[in-house]
């Protein structure tokens, strides 16, 4: 049997705006994930994201993985495991609308 | 097909499927663009994508779908008008009746410890469909609530289209899931089972039948409640470039609020034949 995948596009040329998070997604069903953050339009200032988990896709924690994009950079990718039932990242950005991303999550059986 | 699915297909079923087994195909609608996500129309770009869900509550862990343990979920973003949609893609092989079924639910985000009944605005089936002459696209929705007004519970069809947009000689493209230009089901008033918290879901039977010769309605069905295609239109708009043959179906649920609104869809069939 051919392990499950899919990949969900959470943002598409959302810009860095401030300190937010992407929308809950629900993933029980996966082993892994991969969150891909590409950015469209590069930013000057490092970004930091860090991963959050929920086990009922109302109360969030820390999942303890966090990353930051350099300055400038074009993407970068966190892997991440033992995540229950949702999924979401922090990100904290610059207050500007001129920087995008676009945000991709591969998720695996 | 599985026999406790309560379907009730025509003699040839095109698709059957159950979200136990993946998203099998269903995906992100996204508006047309050429040259530059910009050429999206604004009210298309921020549709949001189809997962799947085991449907866990916070206050009674995970209930499981309808006929396993995984539904497709859409799920708005907790802002108003905010819509999350997702359609499959196919053709069709003979202009005859065509059957879509499914086992729907739909609830707001439990966020809040109220009732919540009037944050969903509205969720709904789609077709999109086109032939030698003409593109169609029937659309329902089950209207639940509108504004600050008290529940609607009003199934609705789309006959008017938007103007079309032409992004260039071979692409347009049209907003056609918007809030506007629905007409009333005549005695279309349902009042379906919301179960008193947002955490209880209870399942809905769905069912279209429409001609794919005549490009008309024949019935529609909700649980007990089954109304002519008669007195119902679907968008019809001349012929598009490129889309003949064009089969897909679709679902979709819009936020009447600043709360996530949720469609379950727990299994679609789709199937074609004669009726009667």
């Amino acid at each position: 049997m051919i392990r499950e995948s899919h990949t969900a596009i959470l943002e598409r040329h959302a810009d860095f705006s401030g300190t937010h998070h992407t929308e809950p997604y629900e993933c029980a069903w996966a082993g892994e994930a991969t969150a891909f953050l590409y950015a469209v339009v590069p930013c000057p200032d490092p970004i930091a994201l860090e991963v959050e988990v929920s086990a009922d896709g109302r109360r969030w924690l820390p999942h303890g993985t966090s990353a930051v994009l350099p300055a400038g950079a074009e993407g970068i990718r966190v892997p991440i495991s033992h995540f229950g039932g949702w999924l979401r990242l922090r990100i904290d950005g610059p207050d500007a609308t001129a920087f995008k991303y676009d945000l991709y999550l591969v998720l695996k059986q | 097909m599985n026999a406790a699915d309560g379907f009730e297909p025509l003699s040839q079923i095109l698709l059957d499927d159950d979200f136990d087994r993946g998203l099998q195909g269903w995906t992100l609608l996204t508006g047309n663009y050429e040259g530059s996500l910009d050429t999206i129309l604004p009210e298309q770009r921020d549709f949001r994508p189809p997962m799947l869900s085991n449907l866990t509550m916070w206050d009674t862990g995970t209930a499981g779908s309808l006929h396993g343990s995984y539904a497709m979920k859409l799920a708005t973003r907790a802002r108003r008008d905010s819509i999350a949609v997702a359609l499959k893609r196919l053709t069709f092989r003979r202009a005859q009746p065509i059957r879509v079924e499914g086992w729907v639910t739909s609830k707001p985000e439990a966020t809040s410890m109220t009732l919540s009944d009037r944050d969903v605005r509205s969720f709904g089936i789609f077709l999109d469909l086109q032939d030698d002459e003409h593109r169609v696209m029937p659309h329902l929705r089950f209207l639940n609530a509108d504004g600050d007004g008290p529940p609607r519970h009003q199934w609705q069809y789309k006959a008017s289209p938007r103007r079309a947009q032409t992004i260039s000689s071979e692409t347009r493209t049209h907003f056609h899931l918007g809030n506007d230009q629905w007409t009333d089901v005549p005695d279309g008033r349902q009042d379906l089972c919301y179960n008193e918290l947002a955490t209880k879901q209870n399942w809905h039977y769905l069912r279209v039948d429409f001609d794919l010769a005549t490009m008309r309605y024949l019935e529609f069905q909700c649980n007990d409640r089954v109304w002519s295609g008669a007195s119902l239109e679907p968008l019809t708009m001349p012929a598009w470039p490129n889309l003949r043959g064009m089969l897909n179906v679709g679902f979709w649920v819009d936020a009447n609020t600043d709360s996530r609104s949720f469609l379950y869809v727990d299994s679609v069939m789709l199937s074609t034949g004669v009726i009667g």
